[in-house]
């Protein structure tokens, strides 16, 4: 996918209010970021995890919050017509965070949250700790302690036994 | 250095000290230190944990980096320096070309990860103290990965087999331990004795803090653990 198609794709999602549509396209974007990472590919993760999220809140619908949205959908609708459309990014993320402030309900805000969120994705999808924080920015202590409250580490098995992990570090420790 | 015939060497990633400060159970490493355990870092590991998190404007980062700090001018942590430059560079090469989707190489570790395990190998020390799971899944079992990587990538991941063999070569007799061994074997040597009756659920309770705190355990492997501390 290109990222004319993707500013498409995501201003589409927004104006149809779609945050399902707006989830998947995240999922298909995460997956060619791992494979084929650029910075570019990374930056259009966290933007679409970010507007999927807006979708997914019944308040941001209410009346209080319709200028903030249709600025949100305006800088897409600018982003998916520029000739270079990441341009428009700080000015996307500067709306979301107006649109945040309206009503503040978290220390961190929702791009600070994406990023986090992504770089704990590439994690469990396989990329070292040290790989996801080079990546993202996000400091490891961030990724790790995000990592440990999902189930990331329930779908690895591993072939060394507790037992024998075990044994190791007695002998390590000279227990 | 000190006397290295008595004494027992673990070099630590960050991931494992990380995630035994966040618990507050970095006072573990002290208490192996006293029968004569080192616990080795490298200088990335010391500028990622300390050095850097102090520089942050967000004072929660230095809470554990003050903490390490003060177990490094205690000398329970050990910083060594090591020329590692140019084999960590053929491994981080290596571990960056095992792994191949739609025809491109996959990205799997970063150079720390890699210093880690060129110094462990300049050092023939055989431990390492690793939380972070990817890394530790190349050591012990990389088709394990290669499997994971398919199945959360949704493709064909192809393997270089000539360098899944070198890296091998040069992880042969590595061991990994993680956090939650080290508070299992330190239970077992008494660390939690002064909660009496309740030692045993302290053990529990640490090890699953633990694994919220990052160490990849999972929960049937705590109640592994459970079970075999009887």
């Amino acid at each position: 996918m290109s990222i004319k198609e993707i500013f498409d794709e995501m201003a589409g999602a927004f104006r149809r209010k779609n945050s399902r549509h707006m989830r998947k396209l995240n999922d298909k974007i995460m997956i060619e970021t791992a494979i084929q990472f650029s910075k570019e590919m990374y930056e259009l993760a966290v933007i679409s995890y970010v507007l999927g999220k807006i979708l997914s809140k019944p308040r941001f619908y209410s009346s209080q919050y319709k200028q903030n949205m249709n600025a949100i959908q305006n800088t897409l609708e600018l982003a998916r017509k520029a000739k270079d459309p990441l341009k428009l990014v700080p000015t996307l993320e500067r709306e979301v965070g107006r649109l945040e402030s309206e009503d503040p309900r978290f220390v961190v805000d929702l791009f600070t949250k994406g990023r986090l969120k992504m770089a704990a994705i590439f994690y469990a999808q396989g990329f070292s700790l040290g790989r996801a924080s080079e990546i993202t920015g996000i400091p490891k202590s961030e990724i790790l302690s995000y990592a440990g409250k999902t189930m990331m580490f329930e779908k690895v098995k591993t072939e060394i036994s507790v037992e024998k992990r075990l044994h190791f570090a007695r002998e390590a420790l000279g227990a | 250095m000190h006397n290295m015939a008595n004494e027992k060497y673990i070099l630590c990633d960050s991931s494992s000290l990380i995630s035994l400060t966040d618990t507050c159970l970095e006072t573990i490493l002290r208490f192996f230190h006293r029968s004569n355990v080192l616990f080795i870092i490298p200088p990335s590991v010391e500028y990622e944990i300390i050095t850097r998190p102090l520089k942050m404007t967000m004072k929660a980062y230095q809470f554990s980096a003050m903490r390490l700090k003060k177990l490094i001018e205690d000398e329970v942590l050990m910083k060594v320096e090591a020329e590692t430059d140019a084999p960590a560079k053929e491994i981080l090469e290596l571990t960056n070309s095992i792994f191949f989707a739609k025809g491109k190489p996959l990205h799997m570790v970063d150079m720390g990860e890699a210093e880690m395990i060129a110094l462990a190998k300049s050092l023939k020390i055989k431990t390492l103290l690793m939380d972070e799971r990817t890394t530790r899944m190349l050591v012990e079992a990389p088709f394990e990965i290669k499997d994971h990587l398919e199945e959360e990538l949704r493709v064909n991941v192809m393997v270089n087999s000539s360098h899944l063999q070198k890296f091998s070569d040069i992880v042969s007799g590595m061991r990994v331990i993680r956090s939650s061994e080290l508070v299992a074997v330190a239970y077992e040597k008494g660390y939690f004795d002064n909660f009496g009756a309740d030692k045993k659920k302290m053990l529990e309770a640490a090890l699953y803090k633990t694994k919220f705190s990052g160490c990849s355990v999972r929960f049937d492997e705590i109640e592994e653990f459970m079970r075999i501390e009887q």
